[in-house]
């Protein structure tokens, strides 16, 4: 009996020993294992909101941002595209000169240019004309008789623009002395009598010109004159915008940046990585706003503990023995001594090294100055955060060959990496434009991470990386 | 709201309504407690990651038939044990693992060992005994942990397994000789370094 109760204390004994200790024992699995659940499984697809959590939303944010300031810092350079193509319009709108300084020929001689020209497809009905009734409703609903000829020649001038971009001063062209020196040439120029004059002559002489000439009655000399100063005052106009307008300059390119990193593991000092990036950059002056998604694989050590047994020989001893070699009479022995090998399991445990692949979405935000541009070469400052998402993670077994051993059991002793984590790069930046739109660049980077890449470790040393970024960019 | 906030039906519901989110939670929740249970029935962490992922695949197949009379975590934690028992069949029919019929005590310790021995276990840890368990052959770690830890009767074990009652009684004894021994070597071992 006593017996019996001891071998039940020892049962309860190791019964209670294991369920103590493993009970809500721990071990967080792999990434793998949900990725797998979730291809075999067929979940549904993560939506769009998936990957929500504070450093994405702030990330998206900041990306956001990011395009808000582009968006701002685009039009400049509209502006500018509109002012080099368009010479000629200037769509201001201005009042109508006071009839009284209408001169008295702009009324009274178009009747009789009418009467000549009959075959003009573009017949202005003017006042004295007998055929006509003042109150009538004119033919041609543009008829100038219904405004004076400056208002007719601010209207015509809005036409002839219309097809095109418009440079008002609601696009920030505010150049208010030159515009108002333009209006009064303008002024004085549709004041005059002999305007109307002649450019009813030019339009029997120029049927196919342009609406300003075949609408308006007036001096084809006066026109040109006109003309010109209308390029003049543009010319003026813009060469003072040039002064002070700097476009935004918009490029995109692709690049790849090889990369260093040391993670502070004791294993290898670094591991290598590379990344291949889609950047896309805004500049305005020396300010330069860059973003883009990088697909970032990196290197790094597996660890795994290999268990296994082997039965071997542990040591040896010596057995001797003896015979007398069949002769009785002879008080002789002959001895033997022989080496024995001793057999038993014995039971290794050894650390394996692999190789593990990690694969990155990278989203980075850098802001940088440049503090040198030449034609051709540009030096450049940039520096910001980038937010580094895990995608996938590929790792290899360890390569065990021991075909003697037996009971191998391995454990992945790889520390899980984080899923998303923050970092800050920084790079000095050298340009060289090859064609007018097309330029190469290199970039010594340096990389810090805000913390170990590995779960359930803050207390280390957060990994640095050092890495130069090539790359080929076009410039819009 | 976090993942500790949202009740097990709740989230049982979420998963029902295809949410994966809800999914998500479940697993995050249970995963690195179940992972535990399955290192206990597997070789290693690889083996147990196998078994683990088969296993959530089963709750969350299965999921509409849990009827909540229990807990979610017991529940869980059998189709954990179940498929890891099912992963045990399907290795001895690839002749992976030895069946539990042809386990011979490699220590030869029989059944009439020295049991009134103090067991020196105080400076053993969860891992020192987890790595016991995976070092035990197949099937004594099955029965061992089906029997002791889970709490499961002989005649379960016998009808899961497919043995007779006496053979999981069998193994259930030699898994405790032979762990029983691992602890004493140890101790020595610990006892001749100092």
């Amino acid at each position: 009996m006593q017996t019996n109760g001891n071998m039940k204390n020892e049962r309860d004994k190791i019964d209670d020993l294991f369920r103590q200790k493993l009970e809500g024992y721990q071990i967080r699995p792999s990434v793998k294992v949900w990725n797998n659940i979730v291809n075999r499984f067929s979940l549904p697809h993560a939506g769009p909101f998936h990957l929500l959590n504070m450093q994405n939303i702030i990330g998206a944010l900041l990306l956001a941002g990011a395009g808000v300031t582009t968006y701002l810092l685009w039009p400049a350079s509209k502006v500018h595209e509109t002012v080099a193509v368009n010479s000629m319009e200037m769509n201001l709108t201005y009042p109508a000169p006071p009839q009284q300084d209408l001169h008295p020929q702009a009324v009274y001689q178009a009747p009789a240019i009418n009467q000549e020209n009959s075959s003009a497809q573009h017949e202005h009905p003017g006042p004295s004309n007998q055929n006509s009734q003042p109150d009538d409703p004119p033919d041609n609903p543009e008829s100038p008789l219904l405004a004076t000829p400056s208002q007719t020649a601010s209207e015509d001038l809005m036409k002839s623009s219309s097809s095109e971009a418009k440079l008002t001063e609601d696009q920030g062209f505010s150049d208010q002395p030159v515009i108002n020196e333009f209006k009064s040439i303008e002024k004085e120029q549709f004041n005059n009598a002999a305007v109307w004059d002649d450019a009813q002559n030019l339009k029997k002489l120029s049927p196919l010109g342009s609406p300003f000439v075949s609408y308006q009655p007036g001096n084809a000399s006066g026109l040109r004159m006109m003309d010109d100063r209308h390029r003049m005052q543009d010319e003026r106009i813009r060469s003072r915008k040039a002064d002070y307008r700097v476009p935004a300059q918009f490029s995109a390119g692709i690049h790849f940046l090889p990369e260093w990193t040391n993670y502070h593991t004791g294993a290898a000092a670094f591991q290598s990585s590379y990344t291949q990036e889609l950047l896309a950059s805004v500049q305005l002056r020396n300010i330069i706003l860059r973003t883009g998604l990088g697909i970032n694989r990196s290197q790094d050590d597996g660890n795994y503990q290999v268990n296994y047994s082997k039965y071997e020989m542990t040591g040896y001893y010596i057995g001797t023995s003896f015979e007398n070699g069949g002769n009785p009479v002879y008080d002789s022995l002959n001895y033997s001594v022989d080496e024995h090998g001793v057999y038993d399991t014995v039971y290794y445990n050894e650390m394996y090294r692999t190789d593990n692949t990690y694969t990155y979405l990278q989203i980075p935000l850098h802001i940088g100055y440049s503090f040198l541009n030449d034609r051709r070469f540009s030096f450049s400052v940039t520096a910001g955060p980038c937010l580094s998402l895990l995608m996938n993670e590929k790792k290899s077994d360890p390569a065990f060959m021991d075909f003697a051993a037996q009971n191998v059991t391995m454990q992945d002793q790889t520390p899980v990496r984080r899923h998303s984590e923050w970092q800050f790069q920084v790079g000095i930046s050298t340009r060289y434009l090859i064609t007018n739109r097309l330029s190469i660049a290199l970039e010594p980077t340096y990389r810090q991470y805000f913390r170990t890449v590995y779960e359930g470790s803050d207390s280390g040393w957060p990994p640095y990386s050092l890495g130069i970024r090539a790359g080929i960019s076009f410039h819009f | 709201m976090t993942d500790r906030m949202i009740p097990d039906p709740k989230l049982i519901e979420g998963c029902l309504q295809g949410k994966r989110k809800a999914y998500a939670l479940l697993y995050k929740r249970y995963a690195a407690n179940m992972l535990g249970v399955c290192m206990r029935y597997g070789r290693n962490l690889a083996e147990a990651e196998d078994v683990l992922q088969e296993g959530f695949i089963k709750v969350f197949t299965n999921l509409d038939k849990f009827r909540q009379e229990g807990s979610l975590e017991g529940w869980i934690r059998r189709i954990m044990v179940n498929t890891a028992v099912d992963h045990y069949h399907k290795q001895t029919k690839e002749g992976l693992f030895v069946s539990l019929e042809e386990i011979k005590d490699p220590h030869g310790t029989g059944e009439h060992g020295e049991e009134d021995e103090d067991l020196p276990a105080a400076d053993l840890t969860a891992d020192d005994l987890m790595e016991m368990i995976q070092r035990l052959p197949d099937g004594y770690r099955i029965v061992f942990n089906m029997y002791a830890i889970e709490g499961y009767s002989h005649q379960v074990i016998a009808e899961t397994l497919n043995i007779s009652v006496n053979t999981s009684k069998t193994q259930l004894f030699k898994a405790r000789r032979m762990l029983r021994n691992v602890i004493l070597h140890r101790s020595l071992d610990h006892a001749n370094k100092r």
